[in-house]
This record gives C-alpha cells, sequence and structure tokens, in this order.
C-alpha cells in the first residue's frame, strides 16, 4: 500500500467519525442536591438492666425480683408524664464468678496451684433488660427536658440501676472506659414530613444547580429524563468490630449517617433528617447556525 | 531434733521405702470408714488423710507423727482380731506418744488422736466394752475416789482426775458417773459445750447407767440454752415436756415438774414472731440538704491528683490503693483511723485533727509506688483501742514502697500518738509480718505471724506492755497465693475468741481451733473451699480475666447463736460449725464477696456487694439490694429499723423488713465510693477514702440510747 493509499484511508475514516462524535455530544446534564430539616426529637429511650445472681437459683431470683421491683418503683415514684417501663423479657444463664475465672487461669501456669480447690459451680444470673421510653418530649423545652433526664438519671442512680446499655466492670474490661457511651437514644415520630421537607429541598436545590451549571457551559436545559435518591446508610461495615455498630444494627442504638435518612440522634437538639437526590436534564440541542 | 511432722508427711509420700506404710495408713482408713459406717463417726478418709492423691491444697495442719501413725495402725488391728491385752497395750503407747497432732476425718475435722481413740474405745462391741473394764476399772475407781476426796473437792486436781477419767476410761464403770460430774465443773466454769458433750456422751454410751436421764436431759437443755444454740434447745425442751411431762424433778433441793422447769426456761427466749427491729426507729438519717457538723478532708487536691495519676491503668487499680478507706475505731470523743500507715486522731465534737503520726503528703507522694512494687495490701491496715493504747497493724508509707517490707506490730499512746513500741525496732520481729489484727487475750495480743518468704505460720503472745513474746507456737504451713503484682503472699487470717478458745481462720482452706492456756492445737477444720485468687486485669498474667481490685475485707470469722460463723474471702459457702460438737450445724452457698455486717434476731445482714437478708430460720434470703455502682460500703450502722450503709451516692438507709430505702441523704462527701458509717456521739459519722465527716442524727425515741460503737 502506497503512501497515496494509507492517506485516503484515513481521511475516509476521519469524515466518517466527525458525525458520530457530533451525534453523541453531551446531551444530558447530572447533578444533585442535599436537603436538610431539622427533627426536634418527640421520644427518648433508655436501656437499663436489672440482674440477680447466685449459687442458688433461688437467690438469683430473689435478687432478680427484689431489683426489678425497685427498678419499676423508682421510675413509676417520678411521676414523669408519658414515662413507660416495658421489661424485654427475663434471661436465665450461668456464669463463674470471678475469683473461679482468675484461679482457672492462674492454675494454668503455676504449678503451685495445681491442688488448690477450685469451685466449679456457676452462678445462676437472672437478667431482663428494662426499656425507658419517655414520649411527647418534643412538647417540652430543653430545659425541661434537660430537668427531666437529670431526674431520670440521679434516681437510677439512687436505685443502682446502670445506666446505658453495657456493665461498667465490662467497659473497663475491654477497654471501652474511656469512649464516650450514648445513653438516650432520641427519636421523633414525625420523620415522614420532615423527609418530604427534605426531599423537595434537596430537589431545588439540584434544580438550581443545574440551571446554574448550563447557565455556565451555554447549554439549555431540556426534562428531566431521571431521578435518583441516595439512602446508601453505612454500608461496609462490620457490626461486630464495634458494639456501638452491633447495638445500631440491633435497632438499640441509631448513628447519624452521611447521606439517607437519619431519624436518631444522641443529642437532645434534635436529629438532622437528610435526603440526597440525583436529578439527570436532557440538554436541548443547539440551535442551528 | 524433733522433726516437723508436716515435712514428715511429705517424705512419707515421696520416699519409695514408705511404700509399705502408705499401705498400712490406707489399711487403717479404710477399716476405720468400715467400722463407722451407720454410726456416723471417726470416719478416716483417704483423701482426708492427704496421701491418696500426694497434694494438699491450702493450709498444711500439724498431723501426727508417724510413729504414732504405726502405733495406732497396730491398736486397731489388734481391737479387730479382739487381742484386747495387745491392743489396750498399744493404746498406751499412743497416748504417751501423742503430742496433740491431729487426724484428719472424712468430714474435714481434723481431731486429735486421743479424741479418736476415744470416739473408736465408745464403739468398741460388748465384749471389748467388757475387756476396758476387765483392765481399766481399778485405775478408773482409784480416780474418781481421788476425785471425790473432800480435800481435792474444788481444787484443779479434782478437774484433772475426772478428765483422765473421762478421756482415758470413760467406758469404764465408774466413767458415768464421772462424766456427769465433770459436765458439772464444766458449766459452773461457763465451758457449756463441754459439759452438755459430758452429758451427752453419758446418755449415749452409758446405757447401763444408773444415773437419772430425765436429770441429764435437763442438765443438756439448759446448757444449750446458756450456750445460745437456741435450736437446739427447742429440740431438748419438746423431748423433756413429751416423754417427761410433768414428773418431778430435784432441782436445788426442791421437786419441780419438768414441764414447769423447761416452761420457765423458754420463757426466756426471744420470741420467733417478735417484729424484726426494736419497735420504732431510734434513729434517722439526716434530711437531704442538712449541712454537716463538720468535715476533716485528709485526702487533698493535689492528693486526689496523684491517686488518679497512680491509679489511672486497670493494673494499678487492682492493688486497691484508689479506693482505700482508712481502718477506723471510735471511742467516746475520738475517732483514730489508719489510712495506709499514717495514724490519725479526730476530736468526734469538733472534727479538729488532734495529732496524726506522718503528714498526709507522705502517704499520697507514695502513691504511684503503692500501685507497682507489691508490698501494699489493703487488709493488712489494722486498728484496736485497749485501755490508754492504741494498736495497729500497719506499714509506714515510706516502708510500704519498698520492696517486701514486713508489716509490723505497733503500739501507741491513744492520747499524744506517741509510739510506745514497734515490732520492727524488736530484733528477734525484724523480718516477721504480722498478719491481720490481733485479738486481745488478758494483757497479751495473740497475732499471727510468719517469716519474710517462709510458708510456716506461727501464733504469738506478745505483751501489750512492751512487745516482749511470751510463748508461740507453730500452726502450720500456708500454701502461698499472690497478690495484684504477682508478689507471693500468705493470706491474712483472722482470728477470734470464743469461749476458752481462740479460732483462727487462714484464709487458706483451713481453721484451726487453739487453747491458749495450754497452747495446744485441739482441732482443725479443712474445707475445701475456694482460695483467693490474685486479682489480676485484663491482658495480665495468663492473658485474660477480669478485673477484680483488691478489697480490704478478710471474710467472716463470727460468733453467732452459739454457732461460729465461718466463711473465707473467695469462699463461695458459709459455714456454721458447732464448735461444742465439733460439727458442721449448717452450710449455705454465699457469694465470694459476702461479709457479715449485722444481724438482729431473725436475720443475718451481708454486704456481698449488694445488700442482703438472710432468715436465720431456714436460711432463705427475704431481700437483696443494689447499692449502686462504685460503692465501697464497708460497715452498716444500726438505726432500729433500718440499716445505715454509706453508698457511693450518700448515706442511704434500708429497711431491715423489706430491703426498701426509706430514707436518702446525699450528704457532703459526694465524690467519694461512699465507705464506713458509725453511730457516736449523737452524730452520724461517715469516713471514705477522701474525708471524715459528722452530720447532726435525729432520734426518732424520746428515750434512744446511744449505740456502743
Amino acid at each position: 500500500m502506497n503512501r497515496a493509499t494509507i492517506a485516503a484511508t484515513l481521511v475516509i475514516v476521519m469524515c466518517s467519525l466527525a458525525p458520530t462524535v457530533r451525534a453523541d455530544a453531551p446531551s444530558r446534564l447530572s447533578t444533585d442536591g442535599i436537603g436538610e430539616v431539622v427533627v426536634k426529637p418527640s421520644r427518648v429511650t433508655l436501656v437499663t438492666s436489672v440482674q440477680g445472681s447466685g449459687q442458688l437459683a433461688s437467690d438469683a431470683v430473689v435478687k432478680f425480683r427484689d431489683a426489678k421491683r425497685r427498678g419499676i418503683e423508682t421510675f413509676q415514684q417520678l411521676a414523669i408524664p408519658n414515662l413507660t417501663v416495658e421489661g424485654q423479657g427475663m434471661a436465665i444463664h450461668t456464669a463463674y464468678d470471678q475469683n473461679t475465672i482468675n484461679m482457672l487461669q492462674q492454675r494454668m501456669w503455676n504449678p503451685e496451684l495445681a491442688a488448690t480447690e477450685i469451685d466449679t459451680k456457676p452462678q445462676i444470673v437472672a437478667k431482663e433488660s428494662l426499656k425507658v421510653v419517655i414520649t411527647g418530649i418534643d412538647k417540652l423545652s430543653e430545659e425541661e427536658l434537660v430537668q427531666t433526664l437529670t431526674k431520670l438519671i440521679e434516681a437510677m442512680g439512687d436505685a443502682g440501676l446502670p445506666l446505658g446499655w453495657m456493665d461498667p466492670t465490662l467497659m473497663l474490661n475491654y477497654g471501652y472506659g474511656n469512649q464516650p457511651m450514648s445513653i438516650f437514644v432520641f427519636e421523633s415520630d414525625h420523620t415522614e414530613k420532615a423527609e418530604a421537607e427534605a426531599r423537595a429541598k434537596a430537589i431545588e436545590k439540584a434544580r438550581a444547580r443545574a440551571t446554574d451549571m448550563a447557565s455556565q457551559t451555554g447549554v439549555t436545559l431540556g426534562p428531566i429524563v431521571s431521578v435518583r435518591e441516595d439512602s446508601a446508610g453505612i454500608a461496609g461495615h462490620n457490626p461486630y468490630q464495634n458494639p456501638l455498630q452491633a447495638l445500631q444494627m440491633s435497632g438499640v442504638l441509631s448513628l447519624d449517617n452521611q447521606g439517607g435518612a437519619s431519624t436518631a440522634a444522641d443529642g437532645i437538639g434534635g436529629a438532622k433528617v437528610r435526603i440526597r437526590v440525583f436529578l439527570e436534564f436532557a440538554i436541548e440541542p443547539a440551535p442551528a447556525p | 531434733m524433733p522433726r516437723n511432722s508436716v515435712l514428715r508427711f511429705s517424705l512419707f509420700r515421696t520416699v519409695p521405702g514408705s511404700q509399705l506404710k502408705l499401705c498400712l495408713a490406707l489399711t487403717v482408713a479404710c477399716w476405720s470408714m468400715a467400722a463407722s459406717a451407720g454410726r456416723g463417726e471417726l470416719m478416716f478418709a483417704e483423701e482426708a488423710l492427704g496421701v491418696a492423691d500426694g497434694s494438699e491444697a491450702g493450709f498444711s495442719v500439724p498431723r501426727a507423727e508417724e510413729e504414732v501413725l504405726d502405733a495406732l495402725v497396730d491398736f486397731e488391728r489388734h481391737l479387730k482380731a479382739e487381742q484386747w491385752e495387745k491392743a489396750f497395750g498399744v493404746m498406751d503407747q499412743v497416748m504417751a506418744a501423742d503430742k496433740g497432732a491431729l487426724l484428719p476425718r472424712a468430714d474435714g475435722l481434723h481431731l486429735p488422736i486421743r479424741q479418736q481413740v476415744w470416739d473408736t474405745l465408745v464403739a468398741l462391741p460388748p465384749a471389748g466394752r467388757q475387756a476396758v473394764q476387765v483392765f481399766f476399772d481399778g485405775k478408773a475407781r482409784k480416780l474418781l475416789a481421788d476425785a471425790e476426796n473432800p480435800a481435792v473437792v474444788g481444787t484443779p486436781a479434782e478437774l484433772a482426775a475426772l478428765e483422765q477419767i473421762y478421756n482415758e476410761l470413760f467406758i469404764t464403770s465408774v466413767g458415768d458417773v464421772a462424766g456427769d460430774r465433770l459436765g458439772d465443773l464444766y458449766f459452773e466454769r461457763g465451758r457449756f459445750g463441754e459439759a452438755r458433750r459430758c452429758w451427752e456422751a453419758v446418755l449415749t454410751h452409758h446405757g447401763e447407767s444408773t444415773l437419772d436421764p430425765r436429770r441429764l436431759r435437763v442438765k443438756i437443755a439448759t446448757a444449750a440454752l446458756r450456750s445460745g444454740h437456741h435450736t437446739d434447745f427447742r429440740q431438748q425442751a419438746d423431748l423433756l415436756t413429751t416423754r417427761y411431762g410433768s414428773q418431778p424433778i430435784q432441782l436445788q433441793g426442791k421437786a419441780v415438774p419438768i414441764d414447769q422447769f423447761v416452761a420457765t426456761l423458754l420463757s426466756t427466749l426471744p420470741r420467733e414472731d417478735a417484729p424484726v427491729a426494736t419497735g420504732k426507729s431510734r434513729w434517722k438519717l439526716p434530711d437531704e440538704g442538712v449541712e454537716p457538723l463538720w468535715q476533716s478532708a485528709f485526702l487533698s487536691p493535689v492528693g486526689k491528683q496523684r491517686l488518679h495519676t497512680a491509679t489511672s491503668q486497670p493494673w494499678q487499680a487492682m492493688s486497691g490503693v484508689g479506693t482505700k478507706a482508712p481502718e477506723a475505731v471510735i471511742d467516746a470523743d475520738r475517732l483514730y483511723a489508719n489510712w495506709m500507715g499514717i495514724l490519725f486522731a479526730l476530736d468526734l465534737n469538733t472534727g479538729k485533727m488532734l495529732w496524726q503520726t506522718e503528714p498526709f503528703g507522705k502517704l499520697t507522694a507514695q502513691f504511684q509506688s503503692l500501685t507497682q512494687n507489691g508490698t501494699f495490701n489493703a487488709q493488712q491496715y489494722r486498728l484496736l483501742l485497749h485501755g490508754d493504747r492504741l494498736i495497729t497493724v500497719t506499714l509506714p508509707p515510706a516502708a510500704a514502697a519498698e520492696w517486701n517490707k514486713p508489716y509490723r506490730l505497733s503500739v501507741y499512746d491513744k492520747a499524744t500518738g506517741r509510739l510506745t513500741w514497734s515490732s520492727d525496732t524488736r530484733p528477734e520481729f525484724a523480718q516477721t509480718t504480722f498478719l491481720g489484727e490481733p485479738v486481745l487475750l488478758g494483757g497479751s495480743l495473740l497475732c499471727v505471724t510468719h517469716q519474710a518468704g517462709n510458708a510456716a505460720v506461727t501464733l504469738r503472745a506478745i505483751a501489750v506492755g512492751d512487745g516482749a513474746e511470751a510463748w508461740s507456737m507453730l500452726l502450720g504451713n500456708a500454701q502461698m497465693t499472690h497478690n495484684s503484682r504477682g508478689n507471693q503472699v500468705v493470706p491474712v487470717p483472722r482470728v477470734v475468741i470464743h469461749r476458752d478458745t481462740a479460732y483462727i481462720m487462714t484464709n487458706n482452706g483451713a481453721m484451726l481451733a487453739i487453747e491458749p492456756e495450754t497452747k495446744t492445737l485441739r482441732w482443725a477444720m479443712k474445707y475445701n473451699q475456694p482460695l483467693a485468687a490474685a486479682t489480676m486485669h485484663r491482658g495480665g498474667w495468663g492473658g485474660g480475666g477480669g478485673v477484680t481490685a483488691s478489697t480490704p475485707h478478710v471474710g467472716i470469722l463470727e460468733v453467732a447463736d452459739g454457732l461460729l460463723l465461718v466463711k473465707e474471702r473467695a469462699a463461695n459457702k458459709l459455714l456454721a460449725i458447732d464448735t461444742d460438737a465439733r460439727r458442721i450445724a449448717w452450710e449455705r452457698p454465699l457469694s465470694g464477696e459476702a461479709r457479715l455486717v449485722a444481724q438482729d434476731d431473725q436475720h443475718y445482714y451481708f454486704l456481698d456487694p449488694e445488700l442482703v437478708a438472710i432468715s436465720k430460720d431456714g436460711r432463705q434470703m427475704k431481700w437483696s439490694v443494689n447499692l449502686g455502682a462504685g460503692t465501697t460500703a464497708e460497715t452498716v450502722a444500726d438505726l432500729g429499723d433500718s440499716l445505715a450503709v454509706f453508698t457511693s451516692r450518700g448515706p442511704f438507709a434500708y429497711s431491715k423488713a423489706t430491703g426498701d430505702r426509706v430514707h436518702k441523704f446525699t450528704g457532703a462527701d459526694r465524690a467519694s465510693y461512699g465507705g464506713s458509717i458509725f453511730i457516736a456521739d449523737g452524730k452520724l459519722i461517715t469516713l471514705s477514702n477522701m474525708a471524715v465527716t459528722a452530720y447532726p442524727l435525729v432520734s426518732d425515741t424520746p428515750d434512744a440510747q446511744e449505740p456502743t460503737p
């Protein structure tokens, strides 16, 4: 093939490609917008627990029975409006006391302790979680809510009820002693309306951004050809890596996430409902010169 | 040189040449078990002998010498073969060679060989008993005649003669008369349990006796009542009224119907259906908002910061330094305290510091060292008042910061805080560690001690006045345990004097009954209960485990209702020992951390660390109350209908009947973990690891009397 033939072929190819590029030139414009609405919580939830343990099952039951009765009475005596206490069902299991565990471990590496008596009778443990819920808190001022919760915390301390979902000793044991742990979970019963508001805001923002982009690039926006709302939430986490996430997955605790709808927070100021919307516009063809 | 019996048992177990003796010992054990089957007495168990598995856990008590054991084997063999003359000849050898060493029984009791020979003799078949009378009646009659000699009656010689008959010749024809008279002598001396044992032995082992059984049973019932065994007394009373009704009995020269006499005794008992407390509350905690009368803070802000720094890591917190409140005692108008080696006295009226042995900064400067060097022991700071003296087991902060310093016994003038004497300045005690709180016996202190690095534990009687040792006796060998830093330590024991006996709970798997007057080990008990493990932290030894801080309490050893309540610190079982009958009257599972803090007619109250009430009748748990996270309460104050506890939330009062909280008082020591609480001088005194605080106390009854501290 001589040079003339090659050049002619290239010209043909280039000429055939030119209309294709023009035909596939950007005909759509994509943009997104995030809409946020702060929702005041209407409900606060606290999880505590009562338990009794002993080598005798009867001792464990007496301790459990008294702890539960006193726990419920503690909340009732506070006379906080709209407060309910709901038992989550008693569980019975066995456990060894700390001295036995320590001794078993020491005996493994210390032959002098080989003959040492170890009490292998397990403790009987009766335990129940109590879910304490106060509704209608959106009708309280922030100050009133703080006072109510303070009263609750003080009463629980006096009654020996653990604050939060994790035993303090266990927290220390597993190295979480220095981590702030949420005590209260605030939730809203009015998120649908907030979501609609946030969505409208998100769409408005997306549309505004698209208009601005079109203006700056000299194209004309056509109709919206696709709409997508991102609600990916938290993804890619192993819930067993962090007990907080395990709790979240179990529905006891919700964390504010990035993107998607969030309906809970650990602050009393309210939770942000965030909606992210993706819009795709058609680009009107440019008028013929 | 006399050989140590404990060591001899070690040799006995390990030297191949001793296999024959081992077999003989086991033969004795098996024969004895068979012989005793059905009567529940004198069972030698292989495990109890400590030779079956070649090991012994916990405290090792002195055991019989090998020669004595050999003789005992021969004695039992001859008896079995009805070779009476040979048997009694060997018995004499056994008695002569017996040095008071002990032999274990299957139930964990270790009794003197002499006692076990007695048990064997009274269980002999009729032919054996007849043989005993043939061989020993003459000697017994001679001894009884000596005891009845008017010149001897009322003298120690009378008691000695009767004891010899009872201990060695009881199944001779005059054993019943001697036993009855010996019981009378014991009763007159207040030794009710021993009196009862003598009379019961006559009834049980002298069926042919001509002594009036009604009279013996009345005596037994009376002794049971006097010794505080109310349940046993009620059983005896039922038996007497059912069996003998209104039959007359001669008492102090008068004929008295038995049922009438029993009714008189019964009327002295506390009513079983009596209300829990003494009626209306005698004291009431201050109302919320009441200001303290005074507060004396010994932990300064700088000290708090040092404490925080020194205990910020779990392994440091395990030392117990972070929550250790001072030990304290109170007299009429003063509080004396031992705060980790610094002693001080406060005026209860003003809170003014009267004296202190060192500036408190000397302690706070050592917090870091105390958590690290392994010498510090939260159980080793004790106080005792005796007349003008303040007796303490302690170690000053500078010494406690050094490696392996022995805790010392020191006596101070309580008025001035001036040191009278201290064991560390006496050469003979330079390396002696004094373990736990001593007890007073006459002008002496009974102290349990050991030498640094040595497991041998010794009981010493030391003069309060100058620290001179009056006598000592080896108790046995401890099994070392570990503290939070991995150092080997001898567990801290508790001692209590009950009647004429010193009971020593070793916190090491054994309890010993010592007769101080004769310096003899009367009996011992090994109760295979768990020993306290070293305090550990996660990631420490063994790579796991939990958080168990060192606590100052050293288990339960209390006399209650005539029984000795025993629970070692980590044991999960409370034992009630009838020290007279030398048997476990009852036992009950209980939390390892439980300590007895109060009792009344109907309940025992324990901190475990919850406050729990357990009925004395049936020993059922009646109620329990959670005192809240972080509470380190060590004592309770009896307010009448309620018990006051110094919790981490302040002093709270709980109903004795239900455990419900009846009063809340936050108080002025709000950053502490709680601690001890007292009523003294009409005030409520709280003592935390930070401060002593006094509050006004309100009497609920016009004629309220201040309880004795």
